[in-house]
């Protein structure tokens, strides 16, 4: 199947919310149903974007400021939206991305008080009006979600060594874009089981491909 | 104490900037006994990397842009805002007008990029344009890299040169410059530089 612009989902969430095996799980999917797909993650995603990120994630640079790493973070986005993103989406694929804009907001924006609106307009220039059609949310509590990663984590990397609190402000982060724009967020419960939440995600991109590609919804 | 005088120098390659501000930094200490530190932008980690990706890894112009913002970040909170307030001169190789030139493709563009910098950029005391034909330009930059085996960089071509000259016309008609025509004498551009600063120095003591 083949579509004239492609379809831009992106997995948002805190630590430990699974997005990585939920990726996985519905390019899986998509492909089953014989849709081109491309799967990628930020940061990272081009060659360029995966050195910046072994950059913003050394916990040897636990000094690298806020402001810098906000930048360090858009600039592997630029490289990835012009090199991977914009190409995949021009050729009708459908593109999976783990995080994108929105963890800068999250992250930067909520988590090191830098402001909201200062990571959008640090960003505008990198996103260059690749606004995803969908942002699925897995929603687990940090305290859950700290747990699970910790668990299953034999290094702690920059991230990993932050406070609670700051994992708090992330998730706070993370609602207050989903309840500003319903249209374009899906929320989905990440307590549950893997299997559980792959189906609410497959039942809900399912039906926005649907709907694209002008298919009568039951 | 007072705090320091940020001077920046800007131009195209081949300018003889690093050359003046070593004479600079000279004049500085046996003249007016004030220290100083030259820094560039990019720094020299970043120039090399950038030199890196763009044969090899086709970085996009605005790729470029973010990197120079993180670089010029660092350097601007660690390095010359701290020694401006400790009364040390920062004379700075190239600074954001040189994003504007060489990354910024639109006057839209231009403006975003201004913006962001401006967010942390200090405002220099004075700004020196080196300005010379890109034919004398392209000459110095090829017996540059003969001499110290320096490759040549992505806009160190003749056509590019002409482009960055037109660009640095356009970006700094609306800035305080001095324009200096590079094409005289070390000597002759020193006195010049030398002489815009005295109203400087005549405001410190």
């Amino acid at each position: 199947m083949r579509m004239k612009r492609g379809f831009f989902v992106v997995f948002e969430g805190g630590e430990g919310a699974g997005k990585s095996i939920q990726v996985e799980i519905l390019a899986s999917h998509l492909r089953e149903e014989d849709y081109a797909v491309t799967v990628t993650r930020e940061p990272g995603g081009t060659r360029i974007g995966e050195q910046i990120r072994a950059i913003t994630h050394n916990s040897e640079n636990v000094d690298l400021d806020s402001v810098a790493e906000a930048y360090l973070m858009a600039a592997s986005r630029a490289q990835h939206v012009r090199e991977l993103i914009e190409p995949a989406l021009v050729a009708g694929k459908v593109v999976v991305c783990d995080r994108f804009v929105d963890s800068s907001i999250a992250y930067q924006g909520y988590g090191r008080k830098l402001g909201e609106d200062t990571i959008r307009n640090v960003n505008e220039l990198a996103v260059n009006g690749a606004i995803p059609d969908m942002t699925i949310v897995l929603d687990v509590p940090p305290s859950l979600g700290l747990d699970r990663r910790g668990r299953g984590m034999k290094m702690k990397d920059r991230l990993d060594l932050q406070q609670k609190d700051f994992y708090d402000r992330v998730y706070q982060g993370y609602v207050t874009l989903a309840k500003n724009d319903p249209g374009r967020y899906v929320i989905i419960d990440s307590s549950k089981s893997i299997e559980d939440v792959a189906v609410s995600v497959w039942k809900v991109v399912k039906k926005a491909l649907d709907i694209r590609n002008g298919k009568k919804i039951a | 104490m007072e705090n320091g005088k940020l001077i920046v120098f800007e131009g195209i390659s081949g300018t003889g900037k690093e050359t003046q501000a070593k004479l600079l930094q000279k004049t500085l200490k046996t003249l007016y006994r004030a220290d100083s530190h030259i820094v560039y932008h990019p720094t020299p980690a970043l120039k090399t990397l950038l030199q890196v990706w763009r044969k090899d890894r086709h970085i996009d112009a605005t790729t470029e842009v973010y990197l120079l913002l993180a670089d010029r970040y660092d350097r601007v909170t660690k390095e010359i805002i701290p020694l401006l307030s400790k009364g040390i001169w920062v004379i700075s190789l190239r600074n954001y007008v040189s994003a504007l030139v060489y990354q910024g493709k639109t006057e839209e563009n231009r403006k975003w990029i201004a913006r962001e910098f401006f967010v942390f950029e200090p405002k220099p005391d004075i700004l020196f344009y080196f300005h010379i034909s890109p034919q004398d330009a392209l000459l110095r930059i090829r017996k540059r890299s003969r001499e110290t085996g320096e490759p040549l960089g992505k806009f160190e071509t003749l056509d590019l040169l002409i482009k960055k000259i037109q660009a640095y016309k356009t970006v700094l008609a609306d800035l305080p410059h001095i324009s200096v025509d590079a094409s005289q004498s070390v000597e002759s551009i020193e006195k010049i530089i030398r002489s815009n600063l005295f109203p400087l120095e005549s405001q410190r003591t």
